[in-house]
C-alpha cells in the first residue's frame, strides 16, 4: 500500500548535529570489524604517529545522524540496500564531528521504494571529513506515482581475470556481540530465537560489520595500510554473512577504480562494489 | 617506576581515597563481559535477553575500583606494584545500569622481605547508601620490603583442591586482541600493549591484566555452577601468580566442596596463574 506523503520527504533535511566519540570508540570499532593485534596503530591510542581510524568508522557518526530521519520511516520494512562511503582526509581519531543527514531521493519501485540518503560529516572549523550515501529498500512503500529512478550501474568483476586484490579474514563467531557496542543493538545480530523468528538458522552479522572488513581488505591490499589513501567505497549488500564464516575480499583495477565483491564459502555477499583509492 | 624503588611507607596505612561516582551504563557491562571473555552463549551477560534481562558478573567491580586510580598515581609511579590478589564479596547484586559510589582506605603495609604488600579495603555503595560490594585489593610492592616492618599474619594454610578430577575443566584460547579490549574498560598501560614496554618490564611480550584473567575464570563458574546467572556469584578470591600472555590458553579447573563453596585455580600450559581461588555460589 502506498504511504501517503512519503514523496514529500524528499529534501527532508536534519539538523547539524554534533557527534562526540574518542579514542576508545575508535578502537572498539577496530575490534569490532577484526583489525588484528599486529595492525597496532588502528588499536593503540598512543601509537607513534597516533591512533589511525579505519574510513569507514565514518558510518557510526552517520548512524547517529541518520537516527532523526529514520523515525520517519518503518524501520521493520526496511532493508539495508547499499552504502557508499567517501573521505577527504583521515578521521581524526577525537571528535566531536558535525554531521547532518538528508533524503536525497525516494524512487517509486512499484512494489517497493528506495530510499537514498546521505550524511556528510564535517570537523566544528568545517573542513569536510566524509560524505556517504545509505540506499534503503524499503518494501511495500511504492506504487506513490513517484519517479522510478535510473538504472543502476551494473559493477561485475572481469570474467577470468585474476584480482589485483584477494584477502580472506575469518570472522569470529563472536564479532557480531563485538560490533554492536558500537550502537546497533538490533537482536538479529545476537539472539538466535529473534534471528528464527526474522527467518534465519541463527543469528546474522551486522551488513556494516561486513562493510567494516571489506575496507579493512581494501586499505591493506590497495593503500598498503595508509588511510590517507583511501577515497571512497560503494557496495551493495547482497547475501547475509553469519558470525564464523570465512569473508574473502577481491579486487580487480579498472579505469581508475578498483571493482570490488565480496564473498564467503556461501557465496557472493557485497556485489556491484567499488573502491577509489590513491 | 625507578629502577630501585624505596622501601614501602608505613605512613600509607590509613590513606583514603573517594568517595568517587562511577557510573555505568549497559555498554559498558556489555563490553566488560566480552572484555572477559563471555561468548555468544552467555547472551545475559551482554545483552539481555532471556527472563532476567542483564545481569552483570561481580568482577565489574574491578572496574568500577580503577575510578579511584587517580588518587594513587604516586604509588604507581614510585613503586614497582602488581596486583596480589582479590577478595570480592558481594551484598547485593550490581544494578544493570547506574552508579556507584567508589571508595578506598589502605588498611595494611605488611613486610615479606624483599618485597611489600599492600592491602587495600575498597567499597561501592549504592545512590542510597547500601554496600554493594567490600574488596580486599592486595598488591606487591616488588623490591620495597626489607624495612624491618610487620609480616602480618602467617599466611593461612593453603587451600588445597580435594584430590579428584575437577568438577569443572574448562579451557579457552585468549584472544591476542584481549587485552586490548579490557582496556576499554578504563583502565590503560602500555604494558598491555607494547612489545618493548612489556620487555622494559621483564615479560617477552605484552600481559593480559590479572583482573581480566581472574573475569574469565569468574565466566567459567557463572557457567558451570550459577546457571548463567552471574548474581549467584556472591564471593570470589583469588591470587594472581603470573600474568598470562594474550594468546595464551588458559585452563579452569574448580570443584565444589560443599556449602555452596567452589574452590579453582587457573594455569596456561604448566604454569599456574590464578591459585587458592575460592569462590561462594549462593542458592
Amino acid at each position: 500500500m502506498p504511504e501517503p506523503g512519503l514523496a514529500d520527504l524528499i529534501g527532508l533535511e536534519t539538523e547539524p548535529r554534533s557527534v562526540a566519540y574518542g579514542w576508545k570508540d575508535v578502537v572498539l570499532y577496530a575490534l569490532g570489524v577484526g583489525v588484528p593485534v599486529e595492525d597496532l596503530g588502528f588499536l593503540y591510542e598512543r601509537s607513534s604517529g597516533g591512533l589511525q581510524v579505519l574510513p569507514s568508522y565514518c558510518v557510526i557518526p552517520e548512524y547517529e545522524a541518520m537516527s532523526d530521519l529514520e523515525g520517519r520511516f518503518d524501520q521493520t520494512r526496511m532493508l539495508h540496500g547499499e552504502q557508499l562511503i567517501r573521505t577527504f582526509r583521515p578521521i581524526p581519531p577525537e571528535g566531536p564531528l558535525v554531521v547532518n543527514a538528508r533524503v536525497v531521493n525516494i524512487f517509486d519501485k512499484g512494489k517497493a521504494a528506495v530510499i537514498h540518503t546521505s550524511a556528510t560529516g564535517a570537523t566544528v572549523e568545517g573542513e569536510k571529513v566524509f560524505e556517504t550515501l545509505k540506499v534503503g529498500f524499503y518494501r511495500g512503500g511504492g506504487g506513490f506515482g513517484g519517479d522510478p529512478g535510473p538504472k543502476a550501474e551494473v559493477l561485475d568483476p572481469p570474467a577470468g581475470e585474476r584480482p589485483d586484490l584477494d584477502i580472506t579474514y575469518t570472522i569470529p563467531t563472536g564479532q557480531a556481540a563485538l560490533y554492536r557496542l558500537s550502537g546497533d543493538y538490533n537482536p538479529l545480530h545476537i539472539d538466535p530465537e529473534f534471528a528464527r523468528t526474522a527467518g534465519f538458522d541463527r543469528p546474522i552479522l551486522h551488513g556494516l560489520c561486513t562493510y567494516g572488513f571489506a575496507v579493512r581488505a581494501i586499505v591493506e591490499g590497495l593503500c598498503d595500510g595508509d588511510v590517507g589513501r583511501f577515497r571512497e567505497f560503494k557496495a551493495r549488500f547482497s547475501d547475509v554473512v553469519f558470525p564464523g564464516e570465512e569473508l574473502t575480499t577481491r579486487g580487480w583495477k579498472e579505469n581508475g577504480r578498483t571493482l570490488i565483491q565480496v564473498s564467503t564459502p556461501r557465496g557472493v555477499v557485497i556485489s556491484n562494489a567499488y573502491a577509489v583509492t590513491d | 617506576m625507578p629502577a630501585r624503588p624505596p622501601k614501602a611507607n608505613l605512613a600509607d596505612i590509613g590513606r583514603r581515597a573517594g568517595p568517587e561516582v562511577f557510573a555505568y551504563d549497559q555498554r559498558d557491562v556489555g563490553l566488560y563481559a566480552l572484555s572477559v571473555g563471555a561468548g555468544v552463549e552467555d547472551l545475559g551477560l551482554f545483552a539481555g535477553g532471556g527472563d532476567g534481562g542483564m545481569r552483570v558478573l561481580p568482577t565489574f567491580c574491578l572496574v568500577a575500583m580503577h575510578s579511584l586510580s587517580p588518587h594513587f598515581e604516586d604509588l604507581v609511579r614510585d613503586y614497582h606494584r602488581v596486583e596480589a590478589g582479590e577478595h570480592l564479596r558481594m551484598e547485593r547484586p550490581l544494578p544493570a545500569a547506574g552508579r556507584l559510589h567508589v571508595s578506598a582506605e589502605v588498611t595494611d603495609i605488611w613486610d615479606k622481605g624483599s618485597l611489600a604488600i599492600m592491602r587495600t579495603r575498597v567499597e561501592g555503595r549504592s545512590d542510597d547508601g547500601d554496600r554493594i560490594f567490600e574488596l580486599t585489593a592486595s598488591s606487591a610492592m616488588l623490591g620495597s620490603g626489607g624495612f624491618g616492618g610487620d609480616p602480618g599474619p602467617p599466611s593461612p594454610a593453603k587451600r588445597r583442591a580435594p584430590d579428584r578430577p575437577p568438577d569443572l575443566r574448562w579451557s579457552t584460547t585468549i584472544p591476542e586482541t584481549q587485552a586490548i579490549l579490557y582496556q576499554l574498560n578504563g583502565v590503560t598501560d602500555p604494558i598491555h600493549l607494547e612489545g618493548e614496554f612489556a620487555r622494559s618490564r621483564g615479560f617477552e611480550r605484552p600481559i593480559l591484566q590479572g583482573p581480566a584473567t581472574l573475569g574469565f575464570a569468574a565466566v567459567a563458574l557463572v557457567r558451570e555452577f550459577c546457571g548463567g546467572n552471574p548474581e549467584r556469584l556472591t564471593e570470589i578470591e583469588v591470587r594472581f601468580s603470573a600474568p598470562v600472555v594474550p594468546g595464551d590458553g588458559l585452563t579452569v579447573d574448580a570443584w565444589q566442596v560443599g556449602g555452596g563453596e567452589v574452590l579453582f585455580s587457573a594455569s596456561t600450559g604448566e604454569l599456574p596463574v590464578l591459585t587458592q581461588g575460592r569462590a561462594v555460589i549462593d542458592g
